[in-house]
């Protein structure tokens, strides 16, 4: 493999150690194990102290696409994508309108999956099987995207050769996350995310440091922009942006407060304390990490310009290929960055890996297939299950290596889950919200969202309708229907309790 | 069902007032699109926009740490 990218021996042994350490951590997860249980394997025992807790969350909410989609996108949008910093905050703002509650409630009455949750609270198998379908379906997206970025981080040095770099990125980075994960679960995946985050937060900050040095200051980046044909890449959006602006916000700031993977590290809190302290430290993070990704895409666009389509999306391999090439140093920043990069990719994508065997054992097969079935069993079946899922996925990333809007098509995750929002964020709160008008409620959400992106409406353009994306539209008439009905029911049986006997 | 307890009140108004101001100064609506002042490199309105997450980074942060204080103010 090293013959194919432009590191030499030196860097390809770092990423090498890095890449043990992860099995390392895996084997010493193993070990320190304390039963055979669901509650062990996918919630370390609910232990998670600050640190810990906090770095997981950084290491599974900053993903490859923090990095590479984020540059990108700057590069395409200019600052106007400073969207993506605000959207990042969202995601901590949302969480906080439901996780210490949720905390509370998960490690009083054992649970273990995000559908545990709403079985206790709405006492519904329906509702409790779409929701698990509708996580399902959004993480193996997001795995699938992770696994992708994985090729493209590799295919992105390689050059020429980039195909085969790609194939080779998807299956050992596959693998390697797959033994760690299976053999440790969330307690190895937490312990590798300590390692991850650390590496990517100082990645990032290498990664400013590297632009400064190569480059010079920002304002001088600015100034060649302004002088050049992208120079309305530095003005105000328009209103339409602005628009979206709101929408992404809203959208990302709701979706990804519900991924299950977040909501099962909010279950694994030693206490309130350790969570409340990890979410405050979590509010400063863009500013280390989104807003450096933005500053090295326009630092891109001042210096690496004229790239479209998959090579824009690219920029940032492109920005460290000519930093790589200059000197010593900045050789060995890259490859120090490229881990970081790796880091990101793995970190989210163990997470999600993990969610999904746990909801895949834990609501439909203990649900539907063995309900008699015990948790050493059930533990078993979700280490199999996520060997199975990684293996699909990982083949559908190499065959759909090409087919990036398709992968565009089928990158409705959020629209989707934000779906569940009232379920969580408001059932949580309000006893009042009742099962009928929340199940009604996600289905009428869903289906609004599903037909808005996928039919054939000349009133959507780019997936949005007058800037907002389909799943907001949903939400609302979603959320009017559960707390609606809601209403309607509790004032139906107050004039009922109230009527007078008869006789 | 179990029975279900109803933990904590509701979010109060005035965190919720607060954020939607926040929302509303975050999103540079209110300058001129033509305007492509600069300052350290960002455009005017970028570097507002940013100021106004920075403070809503510590909004949030001193929500989520409130109740630790209060906790350690009540032990």
């Amino acid at each position: 493999m090293s013959s194919l990218l432009p590191f030499g021996a030196g860097a390809w042994l770092f990423f090498c150690c890095y890449l043990c350490s992860l099995l390392l951590l895996g084997w010493l997860g193993r070990k320190a194990r304390k039963e055979d249980s669901l509650q062990d394997f996918y919630l370390a025992g609910r232990g998670f102290g600050f640190i810990v807790l906090f770095l997981t969350l950084y290491a599974t909410q900053y993903s490859g696409n923090t990095i590479f989609g984020v540059t990108g996108a700057t590069y395409r949008l200019g600052f106007a994508w400073l969207i993506s910093a605000h959207y990042m905050l969202a995601i901590i703002v949302f969480y906080r309108t439901y996780a210490f509650k949720l905390q509370a409630l998960a490690r009083e009455r054992g649970y273990v999956t995000p559908v545990d949750y709403v079985r206790d609270r709405f006492g519904s198998k329906t509702l409790c099987t779409i929701a698990s379908l509708v996580m399902i379906v959004a993480l193996n997206n997001y795995l699938l995207a992770q696994l992708m970025t994985m090729g493209r981080a590799l295919q992105g040095l390689a050059g020429p050769a980039g195909d085969i770099a790609y194939n080779y990125g998807v299956v050992a980075l596959a693998l390697i996350m797959l033994i760690y994960g299976t053999l440790g679960g969330l307690r190895a995946i937490a312990w590798t995310d300590v390692i991850q985050g650390a590496v990517l937060f100082v990645g990032f900050l290498v990664l400013l440091l590297l632009m400064v040095i190569q480059f010079g200051p920002l304002s001088a980046a600015t100034e060649v922009i302004a002088q050049s044909a992208s120079a309305e890449k530095l003005q105000r959006p328009g209103p339409n942006m602005l628009r979206q602006w709101l929408s992404y916000i809203l959208l990302v700031g709701i979706g990804a407060a519900l991924y299950p993977q977040a909501i099962q590290r909010i279950y694994s809190a030693r206490s309130a304390r350790s969570l409340r302290q990890s979410f405050a430290t979590m509010a400063f993070m863009p500013f280390f990490s989104v807003l450096i990704a933005i500053v090295v895409g326009i630092y891109a666009l001042a210096y690496v310009p004229g790239l479209e389509g998959a090579a824009a999306d690219q920029v940032l391999a492109s920005v460290l290929r000519i930093v790589q090439e200059q000197s010593l140093f900045g050789y060995a920043l890259v490859a120090l960055i490229f881990s970081a990069v790796l880091a990101a990719l793995m970190s989210t994508a163990d997470s999600a890996m993990l969610s999904i065997s746990s909801m895949f054992t834990k609501d439909i097969y203990a649900v539907y297939i063995r309900p008699d079935a015990d948790e050493s069993e059930l533990t078993r079946l979700g280490k199999r299950c996520s060997w199975v899922v990684v293996g699909l996925l990982s083949l559908l990333a190499i065959l759909l290596k090409e087919q990036t809007s398709l992968i565009g098509l089928i990158d409705r995750k959020f629209d989707v889950l934000v779906q569940l929002a009232p379920a969580f964020m408001l059932g949580i709160h309000w006893l009042g919200l009742r099962t009928g008008p929340v199940l009604i409620g996600v289905v009428l959400g869903l289906i609004i969202a599903l037909t808005l992106a996928f039919g054939p409406f000349t009133f959507v353009i780019e997936g949005k309708v007058w800037g907002f994306h389909p799943g907001l539209y949903g939400l609302v008439v979603n959320l009017l229907c559960a707390v609606l009905g809601s209403l309607w029911i509790t004032n139906r049986q107050a004039a009922i309790e109230a009527r007078p006997a008869v006789g | 069902m179990r029975e279900f307890p109803n933990l904590h009140r509701a979010h109060r108004l005035w965190v919720t007032a607060t954020y939607l101001v926040l929302l509303v100064l975050l999103i540079p609506w209110y300058w001129p699109e033509d305007n492509t002042a600069q300052l350290f490199g960002f455009p005017l309105w970028a570097l507002t926009s940013l100021g106004v997450l920075f403070i809503t980074s510590l909004f949030t942060a001193w929500l989520c740490l409130r109740e630790t204080f209060e906790e350690d103010a009540g032990r």
